[in-house]
């Protein structure tokens, strides 16, 4: 790293986009499905067909309040939609409608910790607003022969969105990973958004600045787009911070304009501008007046945020730190590790099952437990067996990982696999009794002193096994037999 | 590709109902209103060829209590103004026809109205439904109402008016009750009242003040109170007005790009020389100066565009505490000195309006009524009464429209 960038200190805010998973578009019926073949979801509203008007969805706009409570905003009393003027193929209408002057909320936080070494203390991050849009058309280019056509796709119009906008608080690429983690966590918590970067469903753009250390100047920003995972804004930020500090080492002035992160390249490069204008009140949706009583009702159905769930699973159920965080990081995974507890298991083995074997389960498989065939009955069905030591822990991460994608029960799975556990005193005595003699050099090592071979022999009475052996009670029997010589 | 002068349609899409309050009445449109599978174009090259996919909501009611529409007439572009509007003159040529929608945003149907006999009527803005109109100032147009006899005015609004789903900006309370009887009394007995301008500047023009004066008589001679008031700031009324119609115009005519609909040369060049060179040939040039001067407002004088918005605010206020005094306020339909069926600039265009454009910018409803206000000099000279009332007094309104016409019936052809 130069050290020029030390010189300095960078200045980040971020605008992230995050599409609600409504069921319906902003300002219309049609199914808000822009994955569908092009131009189906669509109606006289999202065309934009003259004489047809918006009409705002009650279910977007309660997805929409229930992620600023999330983040701690206040929901404005009275918040109006704006049209913001620019042509560009992909918006028809010449304006997009969203939230200028008068937002839906105002003044949030989200707390991260405050640097990787120290996760303990934690940094506030403030949100300036976040405020409700429609989504624009999505342009396809191809060619006709050898000539260029882009073909407008109007599935993506009109899809709810909303924009969070933050306080230039952050100061480091760290911070503005982390923020943008946990901003996905706390979204993700309240049902309202699949909030993926990879899928399009969060969209993260970085302002940033730089200015000597110390000082509270605001200088010229420039604004980076096109991120499509946290870790490329990480990267993104990085490079543009290195490059205003070059810019500036070299007594040149940072533009304030637009850049587009490359991923391949690793490298930020200026785009062309849109033409835009400003945002002129819309006459035609009316403003949305936020009745108190409503407000309380969609309050009641906030969730137990992660930190707050964190916390109950420290002081109620004993996790380690580390352990509680990961159980809390995903709604889904904390409410599977919370119903697996209420069926009777311990929640340290619970949570040891699930982060050792589970997770790593379903990552490899590209799986999400709610897609997955597995229950928290079936589960702790398993984990029953293992305690009875019906079964082994190796045959148990077998049946577990066949039980992601396969019904049955647990004791079904086990015995179509032959996997129980073999506890019968007098077969294993055999087991044990035929391995010894087949290796009489290494039980003859055993005698003169050397513990370490019944380990190895251990391994060869588990393989002709075929694992399933009892293992504390096979080591137990091989002990006894190699002494008994 | 403009519409032809006036295509009668016989086969609509849907025959209207029979035996309901609007059977046997007839209605022209101008193709800025939906009516499925009719060209609707707006007048404008932008919308060349584009034929609505569904029925406008106030077609829909007015088929619903059977009433008939006859075809659509040529109209302004984008309803910007009358200058090629034939709805007005058709409607008073024709025996057949009854009536005739007309969007009203400087106040079209009413001057139409004045110029051809008619009478005209602008409602409360969120009264009736916008869905299927090609609108052009989301905030100050609503669909007018040309008529050649006032009771049926009342009789569609009753059939119109009134929430609608399908637009999210309208009125939340009920109409009024359209059945209202005609009379000069409030229910009470107590007279309506109704204010004229004392020392108006627009009405010191001799011809128009005589005019005027003989429609104030026949107002007293009705059993009306007559009370001269002062009508606040009414010279800010036009640049309020046309800062903020022509930023609403600009934001909503961006949809005339090209891209979806309008005859689109085949090019090379990128998307912005196509946005030049559609929108260069799409617009006749008095809508063009219009977007030009909004799209000035939106990137160039911003502030001038709050100030106006502060401004009709405030001169809301002052013009909705007359109502405190008077019931409806009485002016003079037109100036009797412009010609707007021939205005082709913006000023000449809002000079025309002058005395309509209050209505509009306020939201309020205005009735023009012909015939008490002819020129003793030039009897072709009607310079119209408009009577303006309270935002939702249509109801009220038109009930003194009708008073005004049964005790002037020697003024009216029969």
């Amino acid at each position: 790293m130069n050290t020029s960038s030390n010189t300095y200190e960078a200045v980040i805010g971020l605008e992230i986009h995050v599409q609600l998973n409504a069921a319906t578009k902003l300002f219309c019926d049609c199914p808000n499905q822009p994955g569908d073949a092009p131009n189906r979801n669509t109606c006289p509203v999202c065309l934009w067909l003259p004489g047809a008007f918006p009409k705002l969805s009650r279910e977007a706009l309660e997805k929409a309040v229930l992620a600023c409570l999330s983040v701690h905003c206040t929901v404005a009393e009275e918040s109006a939609f704006d049209q913001k003027v620019y042509y560009y193929p992909d918006l028809p209408k010449g304006y997009q409608l969203s939230q200028h002057h008068k937002p839906l909320a105002i003044n949030g936080w989200i707390d991260i910790p405050g640097s990787k070494d120290s996760a303990d203390q934690l940094r506030r991050l403030r949100i300036h607003h976040i405020h409700l849009e429609e989504d624009v058309a999505k342009l396809i280019h191809e060619t006709e022969g050898r000539k260029p056509v882009s073909l407008v796709d109007f599935n993506r119009a009109g899809a709810p969105l909303i924009e969070i906008v933050t306080e230039p608080d952050m100061r480091s690429p760290y911070e503005a990973m982390e923020f943008l983690k946990k901003l996905r966590t706390h979204l993700r918590y309240t049902g309202s958004t699949e909030c993926s970067m990879e899928k399009g469903t969060m969209r993260a753009d970085a302002n940033i600045s730089l200015r000597k250390p110390g000082t509270e100047e605001m200088n010229t920003k420039v604004e980076v787009k096109n991120m499509n995972s946290i870790r490329h804004v990480g990267d993104a930020i990085a490079y543009e911070i290195q490059r205003q500090a070059e810019c500036l080492d070299r007594g040149e002035p940072v533009t304030l304009h637009t850049r587009l992160w490359d991923p391949d390249k690793q490298v930020t490069f200026p785009m062309r501008e849109k033409f835009a204008g400003p945002c002129v009140p819309d006459p035609s949706v009316p403003a949305i007046h936020m009745d108190a009583q409503w407000l309380e009702t969609i309050k009641q159905r906030l969730p137990e945020m992660p930190s707050q769930k964190a916390d109950r699973f420290m002081a109620e159920f004993g996790l380690k730190a580390d352990d509680a965080h990961t159980m809390s990081q995903e709604r889904d995974v904390a409410e599977f590790f919370e119903a697996v507890v209420r069926l009777g298991v311990s929640p340290l083995k619970a949570a040891n099952w699930m982060i050792a074997h589970l997770m790593p389960g379903l990552r490899d498989r590209n799986l999400d437990l709610c897609t997955t065939r597995l229950t928290p009955e079936r589960f702790s069905g398993l984990l029953a067996l293992l305690d009875n030591e019906k079964i082994n822990a190796a045959a148990a991460k077998e049946i577990l990982f066949q039980m992601l994608e396969k019904d049955g029960s647990p004791e079904e799975l086990t015995a179509a696999a032959g996997l129980e556990q073999v506890s019968d005193e007098a077969a294993l005595v055999a087991l044990a009794d035929g391995i010894i003699a087949g290796h009489p050099s290494d039980a003859a090592d055993f005698k003169n002193g050397n513990p370490k071979v019944v380990g190895f022999l251990m391994g060869l009475a588990m393989k002709a096994s075929k694992g399933k052996a009892n293992p504390k009670q096979m080591k137990e029997i091989l002990t006894r037999q190699l002494n008994s010589l | 590709m403009t519409t032809d002068t006036f295509v009668h349609r016989p086969s609509a899409p849907d025959a209207p109902v029979s035996g309901g309050p609007l059977s046997g009445l007839s209605v022209i449109i101008h193709p800025d209103l939906s009516v499925r599978d009719w060209p609707t174009d707006a007048g404008s090259k932008a919308l060349a060829g584009f034929c609505a996919v569904f029925d406008a909501t106030l077609i829909s009611r007015l088929k619903g209590a059977g009433a008939s529409i006859a075809g659509s007439a040529s109209m302004a572009e984008l309803g910007f103004g009358i200058n090629g509007s034939a709805l007005a003159r058709i409607l008073a040529g024709d025996d057949t026809l009854h009536a005739g929608l007309m969007t009203d945003t400087l106040g079209e149907a009413r001057m139409a109205a004045c110029l051809s006999g008619l009478w005209g009527f602008k409602p409360t803005w969120g009264l009736l439904s916008r869905y299927g109109l090609t609108g052009l100032v989301p905030s100050m147009e609503v669909t007018g109402i040309l008529a050649k006899h006032p009771a049926d005015i009342a009789k569609m609004m009753a059939a119109m008016a009134g929430p609608d789903d399908n637009d999210g900006s309208m009125c939340v309370e009920p109409p009024p009750d359209f059945s209202v009887p005609a009379n000069a009394q409030h229910s009470d007995g107590k007279l309506f009242c109704i204010g004229v301008p004392k020392n108006m500047p627009a009405l010191s023009e001799t011809a128009l003040a005589k005019a005027f004066s003989r429609a104030k008589d026949a107002i007293a001679g009705s059993g009306f109170t007559v009370k001269e008031i002062e009508f606040p700031d009414f010279q800010l009324i036009a640049s309020t007005h046309q800062i903020i119609a022509a930023v609403e115009a600009s934001s909503s005519a961006g949809k005339y790009d090209g891209v979806r609909y309008g005859r689109r040369e085949d090019m090379d060049g990128n998307w912005n020389d196509m946005y030049l060179a559609f929108r260069g040939a799409a617009f006749d040039p008095l809508i063009k100066t219009f977007l030009m001067q909004g799209a000035y407002f939106q990137f160039q004088d911003y502030e001038a565009f709050e100030n106006a918005c502060i401004l009709r605010r405030t001169l809301l206020s002052q013009v909705s505490a007359l109502f405190t005094q008077v019931d409806f306020l009485a002016l003079p339909t037109w100036d009797a000195t412009t010609d707007p069926f021939s205005a082709d600039t913006i000023s000449d265009t809002y000079a025309a309006f002058s005395l309509t454009l209050a209505a509009n910018l306020f939201g309020l409803p205005a009735l023009h009524i012909p015939n008490l206000a002819i020129s003793a000099e030039n009897s072709s000279h009607d310079v119209g009464v408009q009577l303006m009332g309270p935002r939702m007094g249509d109801a009220g309104l038109l009930a003194a429209g009708q008073t005004l016409f049964h005790h002037n019936q020697g003024a009216f052809p029969s």
